[in-house]
């Protein structure tokens, strides 16, 4: 793989998977937060 | 005040619930013939590009829209729109947007179910062809045509899909729905996880030059020359994929969304489900089919493997691969899991406006959906060309799903009022939405869709798609239908489906037109607004 296609590739996973992380723990901790 | 409506239990369950609404078949089938055919690297360019301008904002909107319907008690368009419009303004003028947000909510839900619903039992035929070794040693293109006209084995596994939805979709939304995906989506990650590791870990096993990580390199190169000379034609193809895929313009993420509490978070549930989905499509369904496919088809073939490439080429690969049975099994229970967590979401649509509207008991109501949504899917059932499915899927497609994420911002936003939208957004949000997206969802995704409305309606009136003619059926015969078949059988196969999707507007108009008058009928008739929570 070129390295183009490897920046590209690093750049689009690394958004989502920091988007899924970000979004997904913020959305539990809010929830204990209301059941505490 | 609004009937007491089932609820979702926990935000777990939601969010699963809603990731698995939109991550469906569009993720693994679809999306990878869909870039292998739109010059891979080019593609991506535009889909993220549409993902940012258009599939977010639209998310956030329908999540808006059918929190505040559920607040009234409806999980339905037509009162959704009515409700909204009504800001704007007088009940009498609001009904037409009412009737027009039904008319496409029915019609989305009970026409994509028609067809998406057979190729989900196509997944569960070849679920158990894999684990049986039946399509082994086999031409995998003529296995599958083999299936697709042997009507007794279509029937069986479509209709084997129906009832288990059905089963899934009776029991409600926190004892039935919530409780399936609970199980269901965990489950999916986990097969697309083991398939993904088995796909990059395949090396070069029919020749040096073809391998896995050559598919990624290929989704991954960022094909500027490619994206230049097609540029109208990648951008529509990739704004197409963001609404298939996010399940955007099919009135089930506002029906999902209306059984939350009226100050439950809208902002950042939206934006995790976007991530889950998006998961799911670039990541793990990127790194599948096509990786797959160029690793023991070649690049040619993974490239040109178009639609077939999930029931057709694939098959072709698992045969040849160790424990290939296992391994195909899993992609296809994948598809299915894929494909059932999605189509509750329609089926629910459906039962929850006979459940509303009519006030039919929800287990009457779900086997009466059971039939109207088999006698729907017959047509197609019986079609050995896939014909009626190509026009259908056109339809629903670059149309429908546009025009209602059109009419979403047309009346969530601007009938609605911009402030009060921003206001409803953020009621009992976990997060703020930064004040820079609401010109995108005024403006930008609005015109995004237009732009993407006119742009199909022009490549099809170039085409001869609404005259039908004689070029364009031969190219259905020649290019679309899936075993060779007359011009004459292409013209009764497409007039079939546009006749049925003109019926289903017909029905969903009078049905949402009905609806309103019955629970609005005193403020229409006064045409002043009197019921408001």
């Amino acid at each position: 793989m070129n390295a183009g296609a490897l920046a590209f590739l690093i750049f689009a996973w690394g958004t989502i998977f920091i988007m899924m992380y970000w979004s997904i723990t913020k959305l539990l901790h809010h929830e204990k937060q209301q059941k505490a | 005040m609004a009937e007491q409506r089932d609820k979702w239990a926990t935000k777990l369950g939601l969010i699963l619930a809603m990731a698995g609404n939109a991550i469906g078949l569009g993720n693994f089938w679809r999306f990878p013939y869909q870039l292998a055919s739109n010059g891979g690297g080019a593609f991506m360019i535009p889909y993220f590009f549409a993902l940012f301008f258009l599939g977010i904002p639209v998310m956030w909107i329908e999540w808006t829209i059918g929190r505040y319907g559920g607040k009234y008690g409806h999980g339905t368009l037509g009162p959704m729109f009515y409700l909204m419009s009504r800001e704007s303004l007088k009940p009498k003028s609001a009904l037409w947007f009412g009737v027009l947000g039904g008319l496409l909510g029915f019609s989305v839900s009970s026409l994509l179910s028609s067809y998406y619903y057979q190729i989900i039992g196509w997944s569960a035929a070849y679920t158990w062809y894999s684990l049986t070794g039946a399509y082994f040693g086999q031409d995998t293109y003529k296995f599958f045509v083999g299936y697709i006209s042997n009507t007794g084995a279509v029937l069986f596994f479509w209709g084997l899909t129906m009832v288990i939805l059905g089963i899934a979709v009776s029991q409600g939304v926190s004892k039935g729905i919530e409780r399936w995906v609970k199980v269901m989506m965990p489950a999916l990650y986990v097969f697309a996880i083991i398939l993904v590791i088995r796909a990059l870990t395949l090396g070069s096993p029919v020749k040096p030059e073809w391998s896995a990580i050559g598919g990624l390199s290929y989704i991954w190169t960022p094909n500027f020359s490619a994206l230049s000379k097609n540029f109208f034609k990648i951008a529509l193809a990739a704004a197409g994929q963001i609404f298939f895929t996010l399940s955007l313009g099919m009135g089930i993420i506002h029906n999902y969304a209306s059984y939350l509490g009226p100050e439950d978070d809208v902002a950042l549930s939206g934006l995790a489900t976007v991530s889950l989905n998006e998961f799911a499509e670039v990541i793990l369904g990127g790194s599948l089919a096509i990786p797959i496919a160029f690793a023991y088809l070649g690049p040619e073939k993974a490239i040109k493997g178009g639609v077939g490439l999930a029931y057709m080429a694939l098959p072709n690969v698992f045969m040849h691969m160790p424990a290939g049975r296992i391994f195909g099994a899993f992609w296809f229970l994948l598809l299915w899991f894929a494909g059932f967590t999605s189509a509750i979401a329609t089926y629910n649509y459906l039962v929850a406006m006979l459940e509303e509207d009519i006030h039919i008991d929800r287990k009457k109501g779900t086997w009466m959906v059971f039939v109207w949504l088999f006698i729907l899917g017959l047509p197609i059932a019986l079609d050995k060309t896939l014909l009626v499915l190509t026009d259908m899927d056109m339809w629903v497609g670059s149309y429908f799903l546009v025009l209602l994420g059109f009419f979403d911002v047309v009346v969530g936003l601007w009938l609605f009022k911009p402030d009060n939208f921003w206001e409803e957004l953020h009621k009992g949000a976990f997060i703020s939405v930064p004040g820079w997206v609401k010109p995108i969802m005024l403006y930008i995704a609005p015109l995004y869709m237009l732009v993407l409305l006119i742009g199909n309606t022009w490549n099809y009136a170039k085409g001869g798609v609404f005259t039908l003619s004689q070029a364009y059926m031969q190219d259905l015969v020649k290019n679309e239908a899936l075993i060779s078949t007359t011009v004459s059988y292409a013209k009764h196969a497409v007039t079939i489906a546009r006749g049925m999707i003109f019926i289903v507007i017909i029905i969903g108009a009078i049905e949402a037109y009905f609806a309103i008058k019955k629970k609005y009928g005193e403020e229409l008739e006064k045409n002043e607004v009197i019921i408001k929570l």
